[in-house]
Formats: C-alpha cells, structure tokens, sequence
C-alpha cells in the first residue's frame, strides 16, 4: 500500500496541485454545460488509472480480472451522467470523484451476493453537501491543510490511512492485518488527523 | 435539531471511507441528517478520500484503459444523463414514506417492533422499536453489538437521556434498562447483531418474544 503513495516534499506539490484542482473543476463544468467530450477525457486520463490503482487494492481485484475496468467504466460513466450535479463550492473534483468511486465500489460488491438490492450505496452514502459559507471557508482550510500535509505524515501513519480509505478495511481489519493492537490503529489514525486538522472533537 | 450523542469519531471515518456495512451506515448517515457537526466531520473525511485517491501512485498495469475508454464511451452514449435536480427527499422519507404509523407493528404490551418495509437482505438486523410514553424495556443485555438510534420522542438510561437524532452504541455484555420520555411514544431504529438477552425472572419470556 505504500508505494501506492506518491512520496514528494509538501512544499512541491502545493501548487501544481492546486492549479490541477481547478483545472478538474473547470473540466467537469465543461462536461456538464456542453458534454464535452475533450473534457471528459482529460478527466477520464487523470482519474481513470487512479480509480483501478484503487479497484486493484479494495477488494474489487477479487472479484475477476475485468472488475478494476468494470469500476472504472461505471465511474467514469456517473462522472458523465453527473456532471451537472457538481458544484464547485461544495467539493473538490478529487472529493466528488472518490464518493462515486467509493459509491459504486460498495454497490459493485453487494451485486455478486444477489441480482438487486432495494437501499443503494447512494441512498446511504450521499454526495457531498455543504452547510454555508462559514462552512464553506473552513472546508477549504482543511483541503489545504490536507494536501500540504498528507505526504509529510510518519510512514506508520500514511499507511493506516492508505488501508482504511483506499483498501476500505475495517480498523478492526487493519489491525489483525498489521499484527498490531486494535487500539493502536485508532491511535495512528487519530494522530494523523490531528496533524491534518481533521476531526477536532469539541464534545470530547 | 441537534444531536448530543454522536458515533465514535472512527465510525465516522469508516462510513466515510465506505467500509461500514450498510445497515449500520443507515444509522449513521439518519444521524447525520440530525447533525451538522457529524456532517461536516464527513466532508473533511471524504476530501482526504478525495485527496489519497488522487495520490495513489498507478502501477504499468493499471495504465492500459483504452478498452474501458470504448466501453466508458459507448454506455456514455447509452445512457440519459442524470437529472439536474438531486432528489429533495431525506434518507428518512426514503425509508419510512409513509411515516411510522403504516409500520406493521407487532409485539404486545408497551413494546412494540417492526421490520423496515423494504425486503433487503443487507438491512435484516435493523427493525424499529416503539416504546410507549413513560413505559419500560426488562433489563437486557446484548452478545455483540446494540445501536440505537431515536427517531421521535426520547428515552433514559443510566448512562444518559437521548433524544431525536442521538446515536447510542452499546457493545457487548452491557447491561441496561431503557425508559421512554413521559411525554409522547419512543420510536428507535435499532441495529443489533445478535439476540438480545433479557435479565430477571421473565428474561426467558421476553427473549422468547424478542425472537418471534
């Protein structure tokens, strides 16, 4: 999992990646006002190996070779349809991209266990929404904070979050995986966060 | 309305992350309807989804798409785009359309269950649980996990009072005896994972009842 993080100083990716976020952005509007089909290919060329970089680790491989493909189409093809639902001031391109992924993942794997089921991932898991311009201000606070300060993160802790997010485990799962104490997996989530500025608790 | 008690912070991270099972992510997110904070704690979550995606190095492998590029093309063409207007309706109206009272109720006494009306396999151990107003549940406990979830009206225990919108996870082997608010009936949903257990002298009879 841990090569599947790109490792590069903080400071170098700022900017390129910022400029690229709004480029995504800029790319979606356009699919979404005149289904450009360019647009959607610069997309589809970016996220594309990322979506079956991440079918290749979370269970999808499992299912049959042609799944990582399979996630990626039926992505790609909810990037096409939804293109319009997308709203700049609510979410990243990037956020956006991995809750379909992360949606259609879920379905995807529910479907080998039975031909339809009546509660969808989307019913449950819906897309980002926003609740304000307050909101809206600290959302993208933290996204920078996020992408300045996610490679720079100890290894022990970049790897717990590469398997919760990108493999989908279970901390429970992580944990017998690394052979650690499941408390020490929340720990080193817990941690990460907190130098991401990610889940401050006011209630704890 | 605004929720006091709220999920495990990693509960949060692992609905966000999409490895929680769905009956127990339907609690979470008809938590999150209930609570802005949880809410904005998910957005934060699903941006560093957004963000590790984005990151993820693709092995040569992974790199020839031009099939699922022709594939992806032509189910474009195939397919009406989506509608611009997302859905208005809430998880909750999504569940219970009808509202609670067209729920088949069953059990007697001041205890009530019913099964979710939609026939998913994926949801079988969530059923809703309806109180009647000021009345009590025998004292329980639980192999495995208990979560309860208040839709309407509020109950105490000896850990808290809850109401509309609080989440309240009980792991195993811990007892208690929940009470309903004097005021209106207590409706819950509630995720168990395995049978409950009831103490006392009618313990037998009611985890008879509790499995019928």
């Amino acid at each position: 999992m841990n090569s599947l993080l790109k490792s590069s100083s903080p400071m170098a990716k700022v900017i390129p990646m910022e400029h690229k976020e709004d480029q995504f952005a800029a790319l979606l509007e356009k699919v979404a006002i005149k289904q450009d089909i360019k647009a959607f290919e610069a997309i589809f060329n970016h996220f594309a190996p990322q979506i079956k970089g991440f079918a290749r680790v979370n269970g999808i491989s499992k299912l049959g070779e042609n799944f990582p493909d399979e996630l990626v189409q039926e992505v790609m093809t909810s990037v096409w349809r939804k293109a319009h639902q997308y709203d700049r001031t609510k979410a990243k391109a990037s956020t956006w991209i991995f809750t379909i992924a992360r949606n259609q993942r879920i379905d995807m794997l529910r479907r080998t266990s039975r031909q339809r089921f009546e509660v969808s991932s989307e019913d449950v898991w819906e897309e980002p929404e926003v609740d304000g311009p307050v909101v809206d201000v600290q959302r993208k606070h933290t996204e920078k904070l996020i992408r300045g300060h996610l490679m720079s993160l100890p290894e022990e802790q970049r790897e717990v979050l590469g398997k919760v997010y990108m493999e989908e485990k279970s901390h429970q799962d992580v944990a017998s995986e690394l052979g650690i104490p499941l408390g020490t997996v929340k720990s080193r989530v817990r941690l990460a966060l907190g130098k991401l500025k990610i889940m401050m608790e006011p209630w704890q | 309305m605004t929720a006091i008690f709220h999920p495990d912070q990693h509960l949060l991270i692992e609905y966000a992350a999409g490895s929680l099972p769905i009956a127990k992510a339907t609690m979470i997110a008809l938590h999150l309807e209930h609570c802005t904070h949880c809410r904005q704690k998910v957005h934060q979550l699903e941006a560093l989804g957004g963000q590790l995606l984005h990151d993820i190095k693709p092995e040569e492998q992974d790199s020839d798409l031009s099939s699922a590029w022709q594939n992806t093309l032509s189910m474009i063409q195939s397919t009406p785009v989506a509608s611009p207007v997302k859905r208005k309706q809430s998880l909750m109206q999504r569940l219970f359309p009808q509202g609670f009272e067209h729920q088949s109720w069953s059990g007697v006494g001041p205890v009530k269950n019913a099964k979710l009306n939609n026939a998913d396999p994926d949801m079988s151990n969530l059923s809703l649980l309806r109180i009647r107003a000021g009345a009590k549940i025998p004292v329980h406990h639980h192999h495995g996990e208990e979560w309860t979830l208040v839709l309407q009206g509020g109950f105490s225990d000896s850990y808290g009072n809850y109401h509309c919108g609080d989440l309240v996870v009980r792991e195993d082997h811990d007892h208690h005896a929940p009470v309903a608010a004097a005021n209106e009936d207590c409706i819950c949903l509630t995720y168990v994972e395995n049978n409950l257990k009831f103490s006392g002298p009618m313990g037998p009879i009611y985890s008879f009842i509790s499995k019928l």
